[in-house]
């Protein structure tokens, strides 16, 4: 058997259209989507979501007077914009130009999905913030950030291309990078719900009180729901870091993006703390919630690419085909 | 008669002067250039409320202690509020004078349960400077709150209620007015500006009208129209020191009542 780096890069499926100018368009709207979440998140670090009460005008114009808090609101409305208009750009452009019917209905999936973001955001305004129109609006910004991850991904030549890894490794690795991913998703949302539920300071020490307790002297709502994010924190390292070593023990050539991942992660536990050492400051906090969304949507990325693995070339990485069986077959 | 001739003067004297909001305490700015108009109509606000009636309910809100100095506002994030304070901004939430303590909430209680017609006229609540004017009032429920925007700059007001409804509303443009009320009785109704997170004012929705706020020096003064003679309770409110409780008598239609804070 030839061994794995040995291996010719297998050639690209004829038929399928992975223009470059488009794969680069998508990971620009893939960084831009991670800028927009970072932007969103500091319109709730600063308490401003309310300082533009009325939806879809600001102030009844297009553009109001960025002054105060409008800035950061204003902002984020501006942003998602033009985030909107990239993918309203990108779906179009894959309708027209890929092959795929499963990747054109991606692209219009991810425009439907930025669509009801902006939906979400009205009512979020209009309604005074309730948390669970606030929280959805939050977990769907990161639900979008990995569909137009998998957007991109789809134009790569990597994806269109054979897979020429052992599948029964990537079997194993993809399996450790679906727990993560779904353990990361879990307390994304454990993270919007303790946010939206003004519960980030409930526990207002990290990682132990004076007197080296875990928890503060009273036990309430606001601490429990702090403790399942502080909590499940631990759970999400084991298993992502349990996943970077599958990926780069058995799939050497992910290694990079494993390690990437490793790295967020572990900067992630850092801004973690440090949101609570400087009690909320509202750039970290920010950089806390984007970075978080960055692991989900690496994580994401990363299995997709151990998946990809598993199917024997790009045709069968369509839904309907038993890539799994496949793999088993291989084996 | 004394109450017109009382609100005459202080619009008059607001007029010479320019400079009342300061005066008053109602924020601190060594230059304020806030427009004279604006202050007057503040001035007559605050006036109507501590004006002394043939039949009230008057005293003195004392503070025991240093006024402690407020911490400079950073208002550099609105230019136009940065210009109206061109030597910066502090928003005390201690302030008063001559040994006096402003802002204190002081309402009746133990008064006829009877269904008290809310008056016609609204309360005025401005917002010039970047800051509310008063900081602190009071509604008997139903009453309009006649909300207006004297600055050249945009406000949304935001009232966080606990029972009644909360609403929020942008105010973009100078002089734009729009007319709230809240139906239910409830105390120190945080108003907010999203916008400016320093502006903060307390709105007390009343079944009753026996109620008065403070002026800068301490004084009050509570109408006691239609209240019969009697031993009244008293509940004084201020939003750092607290709640107080006390009594008071009223023969003939007056009484006295002076209370001590202490920091």
């Amino acid at each position: 058997m030839t061994p794995l780096r040995d291996r010719a890069p297998a050639p690209a499926l004829p038929g399928v259209v992975a223009s470059p100018a488009r794969r680069k368009f998508g990971f620009v709207l893939f960084g831009a989507t991670l800028f927009l979440i970072f932007v969103g998140a500091e319109v709730k670090s600063r308490h401003a979501g309310l300082s533009v009460p009325d939806w879809p005008l600001s102030y009844g114009q297009v553009w109001p007077k960025m002054v105060g808090d409008v800035f950061y609101e204003h902002g984020h409305r501006t942003v998602a914009s033009a985030v909107g208009l990239l993918t309203l750009i990108l779906a179009i452009w894959t309708a027209r130009t890929d092959s795929r019917m499963w990747v054109r209905n991606l692209g219009w999936v991810a425009l439907l999905a930025v669509i009801l973001q902006g939906v979400l955001g009205g009512l979020t305004v209009l309604n005074l913030l309730p948390t669970p129109v606030s929280a959805t609006h939050a977990t769907l910004a990161q639900v979008f950030l990995c569909l137009v991850g998998w957007l991109a991904y789809t134009g790569t030549k990597e994806w269109n291309s054979p897979a020429s890894t052992d599948p029964v490794s990537a079997r194993v690795a993809f399996r450790a990078c679906a727990f993560a991913l779904i353990a990361v998703f879990i307390q994304l949302l454990f993270g919007a719900w303790m946010r939206h539920s003004e519960a980030g300071l409930a526990v207002p020490f990290f990682p132990t009180s004076e007197s080296g307790s875990l928890l503060p002297q009273t036990v309430d709502e606001l601490v429990v729901i702090h403790m399942l994010h502080r909590g499940f924190a631990v759970i999400v390292l084991v298993l992502v870091l349990r996943a970077v070593a599958s990926v780069a023990r058995r799939l050497p050539e992910f290694g990079l993006h494993a390690t990437l991942i490793a790295s967020l992660v572990l900067i992630q536990v850092m801004l973690g703390a440090l949101v609570i050492w400087e009690e909320k400051s509202p750039i970290i906090t920010s950089i806390h919630v984007m970075n978080g969304a960055a692991v989900l949507a690496f994580t994401w990325l990363l299995t997709l690419r151990t998946w990809r693995c598993l199917a024997p070339s790009p045709t069968s990485r369509v839904i309907g085909v038993d890539a799994n069986r496949h793999a088993m077959e291989q084996a | 008669m004394l109450r017109n001739t009382t609100l005459v003067f202080s619009f008059v004297t607001a007029l010479a002067c320019g400079d009342s909001l300061a005066a008053e305490g109602l924020f601190s700015s060594s230059e304020s250039n806030v427009p004279v108009v604006a202050v007057a109509a503040a001035v007559v606000a605050n006036a109507s409320e501590t004006a002394p009636t043939a039949g009230a309910v008057t005293g003195e809100i004392k503070l025991k202690g240093e006024i402690p100095a407020a911490p400079p506002v950073d208002i550099s994030s609105d230019p136009i509020c940065a210009g109206l304070h061109a030597d910066g901004m502090e928003m005390p939430t201690v302030r008063g004078a001559d040994g006096g303590l402003a802002d204190v909430f002081i309402q009746l209680t133990g008064v006829p349960d009877e269904r008290y017609k809310a008056p016609d006229e609204a309360v005025v609540l401005d917002q010039v400077g970047c800051s509310y004017v008063p900081h602190v009032f009071g509604i008997v429920k139903k009453q309009d709150i006649l909300i207006r925007n004297s600055d050249d700059t945009l406000h949304n007001i935001h009232p966080t209620p606990k029972v009644n409804r909360e609403f929020n509303v942008g105010m973009p443009t100078k002089g734009m007015e729009i007319t709230k009320t809240f139906k239910k009785p409830e105390e120190a109704i945080v108003f907010k500006c999203d916008v400016h997170i320093w502006m903060k004012a307390f709105c007390f929705v009343m079944e009753h009208p026996y109620f008065a706020v403070t002026d800068g020096s301490g004084d009050f003064s509570i109408s006691t129209a239609d209240l019969p003679d009697g031993e009244y309770g008293v509940t004084t409110w201020h939003e750092t020191l607290g709640s107080k409780e006390g009594k008071v008598t009223v023969k003939d239609g007056k009484g006295t009542f002076d209370l001590t804070y202490e920091l």
